[in-house]
Formats: C-alpha cells, structure tokens, sequence
C-alpha cells in the first residue's frame, strides 16, 4: 500500500506543477493585455506619422524633419514605419524619405540596435538596416549570417539582398552552401531579392558540378523567375540528367515555362524517366518540338500513370492543328491509348463548347 | 459483506490498483515529454511566418498544384459557405471537387443554384474502388470547381471518387462543415515543396469555429462558443494539435492526420488502396497504410504536421452528438490499431512501430479501460477500506489535478506561438474551463471511449449524423 511520504510527494508536485502552469498562464494573459494595449498606441502613433509623412511630402523636407519624431519612443515606432514605408518607394522620394529618417534620428537608434549583443535588439532591426548605406553596416549583417538562430540568418541574408550588391552575393552564396535549416526555398527568396542582376552567378550556380542540391534548386526556382528563353536554355538542360528526381522535373518544368525547344535526346531520355514527373513535364516541353516529338507524345500517351498520359494529350491539342490530327488519328485505334484519346477529345469538345 | 468479498481478491486489487497507478505516471511522463517537444518545433514558426511574407517566387508555375476534396452527405446548410471559403484560398494553381455523396436533401440543388453548374464530360481513370458516380458538373463562373455526384457509400467512398476524379500530384480533403484559412493550404504544402520526394502527407491545425461570425465563407470575427461543450472542445482541440501532433511530428512519429484537412501525395494514396471504405477511422488508416507501405518497400518518406495553418471546424454542441462522435473516433481508433496490430513492436517498422505504435496502444487501447474502471472501483476500495487514503490522493492527483498542469500548459504554448485567440479575455476564459474540465468533463470522455471500445467488439458500424446548425452564427 502507498506510504503517506510517498501520497504527499506526488499530490503536491502535481499541485505545485498545475500552480505554476497557472501563474506562467496569468503573467501570460497580462502580458498580452499589455501588448494588446502598447500595440493600439504604437498604431495610433503609426498613423498619426504615416498621415504627416505623405502631408509634407510635397512641402518643404524641413518641416517634416521638425513635426516627426519628438521623442525616443516616435523614433522606435518610425524604426517600424520605416522599413514598410522606405520598400514601396524609389527614385526621388526615396532619398527624400531617408533624409527626413536620418535627421528624425533613426540612423543612430537603428545602429545602436544593430550592434548591441542582445539578440532581441539587433532582431528588431536588421530589415531596415539595409537601407542604411555603409560598410559598417553590412559588415554587421555578415557578421549576422553566421547567428545561431535560423531566423536572424535569413533577416540578415534578406537584409544584404535588398542593399542590391551584387558582390555580397558570393558570401551569401558561401554561406548558405554549408546552410541544414534554411530550406531552398527560403535561399530562393533571398536570389529573387537580387533580381534580373544576378542571372549569370545562377547559371553559374546550375553549371558547376559541386553545387549542392538545395542551391541548384533555389538557383533554378530564381532564373526561372528572372531570366529569357535563351538563358535558361544555356544552363538549365544541364540538370535534366541530374541524380535528383525533384531537380530533373523541375528542370523540365522550367523549360517547358520558358517555352524553349528541348533537345530531342533529352526528351527521349526524360520519357522514360523513373519519376512520373519527370514524364508530365518532359510532355509539357515536348509541345516546342511538335512535330519532331510526334513518337514521345503518342508513347507518352500510353503511359502508364494517366496524369502523363493526360499531360501528353494536351499537349498534342496545344501544339496546333497538326498535333490534334495525331489525336484524332490515335483516337481511332481501337487499342488503351485510342480509347484515352477518344476520351480526352469528347472532354475537349465539350469545354469548346 | 462486500468489504469480505474484495477481502478474497486483495492480492489481485492491489496489483490492479499499482497498475492504474503505473499507467497514470506513464501516461503523464508521455506528456512531460510533449511538451518540450512541441516548444522546440513551435519556435521555428517565427521563422516560417517571416518566409510566408516573401512568397511571390513560390506563387509561381513551380507551386505544386492541389486538388481540395470536399466530401459532401446532407450538407446544405454548410456547403455554400465551405465551397466559397475554399475557393477564396490562396494558392495559385488548385481545383475544388465537393463529391455529393447520395445527399438526401438540397445538397446538389444548392450548389447547382448557386455556382451555375452544368453537366459536362471529365476524363478520369478509375483507380480505386468507389460507388458509381451519376453525373459530373463544371462551373462557368468558378473554371476551377468541379462537383461530382454519385451513389452513397461513405466519406471514405467519396474522398475515393475524389482522389480518381482529381488531376494533380496532391489532394487535400476537407470536411464539409470546416472553412480553411486563405493561407492555410499555401503553408501546409511547404513540407511538399521543401521536400518533394520525401513527403507523403502533412496536416495542419484545426481549430472551432463554433460561435465565431462567418460570411461568405470566411471569419469577421472570430469569437469563443457561448456554450460549455464546444468550449470545452477548444481545450481538447488546442491540446490534441498543439501538443501531441507537433511534438510527435518534431520526432517523425505522426500517426494521425486530421481527415478534417490533410495533403497527400496522389500517388501513394492510389498505391496503398486510397480510404478504407469499411473502416470509421479512415483518416488515421490511410496514414498508417502508408507507413506500412513505406516501411514494406524501404522508402525514405516522411510527414509532417504544420502547427500554423487554420482549418475551422464546427463541434458538436449537445452531448448526445458529441457522446456518438467521441465513440465513433474511439471505434475508428481501435479498429485501425488490431487491424494493424502487426506492426507493434516490430523493427521492420522503424520508429512507428517501435515507438509511436506501443504509446497508442498504451493510451488509446489499454488508457480507456484502465482510467474508468479505476473511476467506479477505487472509490468503493477505498470505502470499503482496501485502498488507504495515500493512494486515493495520488490516484486523484494523477488523473486530476496533473490534467490541469497539461490543460493549461497548451494553453500557455498557443499564446506563445500562434496567438489566436482574440483578446485576453478570452484567455482568461479558457484558463478556467482548462482547470474544470478535469473534473467530469474528461470522465465522460472516458465512458464515451470504453463505449467505443463496446462498439468495437460488437462490429457496430452505422455513422453517427452531426446535428449541423450551420455557420452563420
């Protein structure tokens, strides 16, 4: 039987454990009744700063730079407007914004932030801190891409990519070729930062042959978005033959978007590629290189995934009367892909009609 | 004279007695164990929210396209709304087909009234087995809708008609009563897009709906229930999502994935047979149908469950509802783990059956019985003086007062990462039903789950109909 030591062990552990869940629970509730509160300020405050800032904008800067900021708490919350605010803007007014900013005294709060030992205050500003030109600053922000934190490293990498330097771009790349938590699509997003600027470092990214998985494929998500047909028919066939099943299909894809005729060997190869993915798009592609791809479509057509086989259909009523008569021809064959045929037509017809 | 009788068996009540006890330490140190679990993988969220606001090179033509699957039995009161808060998502390239089930009252006529519908051909090849499907309709106003109506034969037949209907290399099922946040599908394919050849399903939080306001197809305002029941559901829900499956996906051990909102991968569901249309559980059979699979054939596969996204669902707000719910989950439960019961303790397994396989046992077949007889006989040991009075405290402690700690404690990890409740008042609300609903409320449950487990043994299989009282509060 239970000793009483024993009964009033477990008893008050578990009271004392329900007690303290309840007061982290309260202290929690009061700090969200704060925050609710220091939010409608900082709010109110936002709009009172974002109604003044396009008022004087047409006016003369100096009377802006005088009615902004009057206290350290508007500098915090402009710290906040800024970097919304300083994004949407370009040319003239952009220049104007970060004059009127440095003379309301952001410049020194956002540097002291930045370069604090406090994770939470150097968090707090590394977006904006990109609009702060100087080597200094982006050295920090360097710096920053070796944090422990996952979420600082990606701030700092977005942070470099929207100074637009294109020769950050090496560290950057450096850096995240030995990244584990930063996904390739996160690493995409910071290229698509950089833009159309940065197409030759991907390509050269896709060609070389010790470039890791995650950044070939956030550098083909980010030329796919960014360059021409001619580019990305230069270095992204290169990953049709690649180990990665992802890679290939996605490098198909790319293609097929940029509307480039494939190489036929690389078609022929993709069709009976193991991936069923990897078919469907290599049916996409096959489209830009009707009617040389006549015998891949009508295989395509047999395949034995229908989604493939659906893909390759459609393909043939895309690439124009000529694919439709290979439609039509194989819809009357009275064998698995006749009859898929028959079907894909009446589906057709019927949304023509 | 009763006090003799027990007399008889002392030997064989003490031993009963000690393992109550055991299993309430055991089942508590399970979840001491979520919770740091569930708060390491809840910390990444900061990071995915600030991704999410830079997703303009993901909304592109390399986004996964999805097929959402409603399936839909008598639901006229809810399916306009559903159908239009899907539609509304936000998610570049995806089709919605709500699979009219043989619905006996306007299900079909609301939405042909409402979208437009007509008849039209679609092209599909039958891979899983179904009931026969009568006709296919296509909206002018919505291209990317496409309603099937077909003879009934279940939720499960219906996601099936689905699945073969569907053309991508993903599908999302949803409940015909839920509404999905517009970012809630975008979020939960990331782990498809992060790891395209590993993944095979991810699922994402659904949370109540109940009391909050709803127009055209999404939330105005999102409120608490009014009523104790559904708020007593909030705390269940919030626990079960928040705590169990995302600590359990930090681990790789997911097992359940709500059929409330779940993504998987077309082509595993199609090789392991699609939904079981005899069984209840069909969402937790089709995860564990694809472990299997994997495990069998040496797959590297994984999944995932992804706290962020919000798929809102109506609960039941009277207790007989939410009595045949609770026993049909328990049913579908037990009827998955013996039909699956070859793979506890088995390493061809890997960590599914080593470990995520022994815990469901333990809790969800061994738990119910335990608990509740434990609830009936202990207080007639103690009066009959056969248990003394430490062991009434610790058994009390174990299965009450430790209830609250667990309670709350999910509470304090929502407000620390997804903050969805509105107002710290609500806070304030649900910290006080987390304390009672350890007593009585958690008792019930237990009686629904021993009635579950009735169910079970006697191969009852009739569906329990939810009283829908539609979302338009």
């Amino acid at each position: 039987m239970a000793d009483h030591a024993a009964a009033n062990l477990v008893l008050y552990a578990t009271i004392l454990f329900s007690i303290a869940s309840i007061v982290i629970f309260n202290l929690l509730i009061l700090l969200r009744f704060l925050r609710d509160r220091r939010k409608k300020i900082r709010q109110k405050c936002k709009d009172e700063m974002k109604r003044k800032i396009f008022l004087y904008l047409n006016n003369p800067a100096e009377d802006l730079k005088r009615n902004l900021t009057k206290s350290r708490f508007e500098v915090s919350v402009l710290v906040e407007l800024a970097d919304e605010l300083l994004r949407n803007l370009k040319g003239k007014s952009y220049v104007l914004l970060l004059e009127i900013f440095s003379d309301a005294g952001i410049y020194g709060y956002i540097r002291y932030k930045l370069f604090s030992k406090s994770r939470r205050k150097y968090a707090s500003v590394i977006n904006i801190a990109s609009h702060l030109a100087g080597d200094e600053i982006k050295q920090r922000l360097i710096d920053l891409l070796e944090d422990n934190n996952d979420s600082i490293r990606y701030s700092a990498a977005e942070s470099l990519a929207y100074t637009h330097d294109v020769k950050l771009l090496p560290i950057i790349i450096k850096k995240f070729a030995g990244e584990k938590t930063l996904s390739h699509l996160m690493i995409a997003n910071i290229f698509d930062i950089f833009g159309e600027k940065i197409v030759t470092e991907m390509m050269a990214l896709i060609k070389n042959k010790k470039t890791g998985n995650h950044l070939k494929k956030a550098a083909l998500l980010a030329l796919a978005k960014h360059s021409n047909a001619k580019e990305i028919a230069e270095a992204v066939p290169l990953l049709c033959n690649d180990k990665n099943d992802d890679l290939r299909a996605s490098a198909f894809l790319a293609l097929a978007d940029a509307k480039v005729e494939t190489d036929i060997k690389l078609l022929e190869k993709g069709r009976k590629d193991k991936s069923w993915q990897v078919r469907q798009n290599v049916a996409r592609c096959a489209i830009y290189n009707f009617p040389h791809s006549t015998k891949i479509l009508a295989d395509l057509l047999k395949d034995k995934n229908w989604l493939v086989a659906l893909q390759a259909a459609k393909s043939m009523i895309a690439a124009g009367l000529q694919g439709r008569e290979l439609l039509n021809l194989i819809a009357q064959k009275k064998s698995f892909d006749g009859a898929r045929a028959r079907m894909i037509l009446a589906e057709d017809g019927q949304y023509a009609s | 004279m009763l006090h003799d009788l027990l007399l008889q068996f002392y030997d064989e009540i003490l031993a009963f007695s000690y393992l109550v006890l055991g299993f309430g330490i055991f089942q508590n140190l399970i979840y001491l164990l979520q919770l740091p679990l569930a708060m390491s993988e809840l910390r990444k969220i900061k990071l995915r929210k600030k991704e999410d606001s830079r997703w303009s090179l993901i909304k592109s033509e390399i986004t996964l396209p999805i097929s959402i699957i409603i399936p839909a039995h008598n639901e006229e009161l809810t399916i306009y709304e559903t159908a239009l808060s899907a539609l509304s998502t936000q998610y570049p390239s995806f089709e919605l087909i709500i699979v009219n089930d043989g619905s006996k009252d306007n299900t079909l006529a609301v939405l042909i009234e409402k979208f437009g519908l007509k008849q039209a051909d679609r092209f599909y090849e039958s891979q899983l087995p179904h009931q026969k499907i009568k006709a296919i309709y296509t909206s002018f106003l919505y291209p990317n809708l496409l309603v099937v109506d077909k003879v009934n034969g279940g939720k499960s037949d219906a996601v099936n008609v689905g699945i073969d209907v569907s053309r991508n290399p993903l599908f999302c099922t949803i409940d015909a009563d839920s509404l999905l946040d517009p970012s809630a599908l975008l979020a939960s394919v990331r782990p498809f897009l992060e790891e395209p050849e590993k993944m095979m399903a991810s699922g994402g939080t659904v949370r109540i709906i109940n009391g909050s306001i709803v127009e055209d197809g999404a939330i105005t305002k999102l409120r608490l229930p009014k009523k104790i029941l559904p708020l007593l559901q909030v705390i269940e829900y919030v626990r079960a999502f928040l705590m169990g499956r995302i600590a359990w996906s930090n681990i790789k051990i997911v097992t359940i994935i709500s059929g409330a909102f779940a993504i998987f991968k077309r082509d595993i569901a199609i090789k392991v047979g699609g939904f079981n249309v005899q069984t209840i559980g069909e969402d937790f059979e089709l995860v564990v149908k694809i472990h299997r699979y994997c495990c069998e054939n040496k797959i590297d596969y994984e999944m995932r469950f992804v706290p962020e996204p919000v798929c809102w669902t109506e609960v039941p707000e009277n207790l007989r509802t939410l009595k045949k719910q609770r026993v049909r989950w328990q049913q579908g439960a037990l009827e998955v783990l013996f039909n699956n019961v070859g793979m506890l303790f088995n390493p061809k397994y890997g960590r599914i059956g080593m470990l995520a396989f022994p815990l469901m046992f333990a809790v969800d077949v061994l738990g119910p019985i335990l608990e509740f007889t434990s609830y009936i006989l202990f207080p007639i040991f103690y009066f009959c003086g056969i248990l003394n009075l430490e062991f009434m405290l610790i058994f009390f402690s174990l299965f009450f007062v430790f209830g609250i700690f667990i309670s709350v404690m999910s509470l304090v990890l929502e407000e620390m990462s997804l903050r969805r409740f509105s107002h710290a008042k609500d806070l304030l609300i649900m910290g006080f039903i987390a304390v009672i609903e350890n007593f009585g409320y958690r008792q019930l449950n237990s009686l629904w789950r021993i009635m579950g487990w009735w169910r079970f043994i006697t191969k009852r299989q009739d569906w329990g109909e939810m009283v829908r009282v539609g979302k338009k509060n």
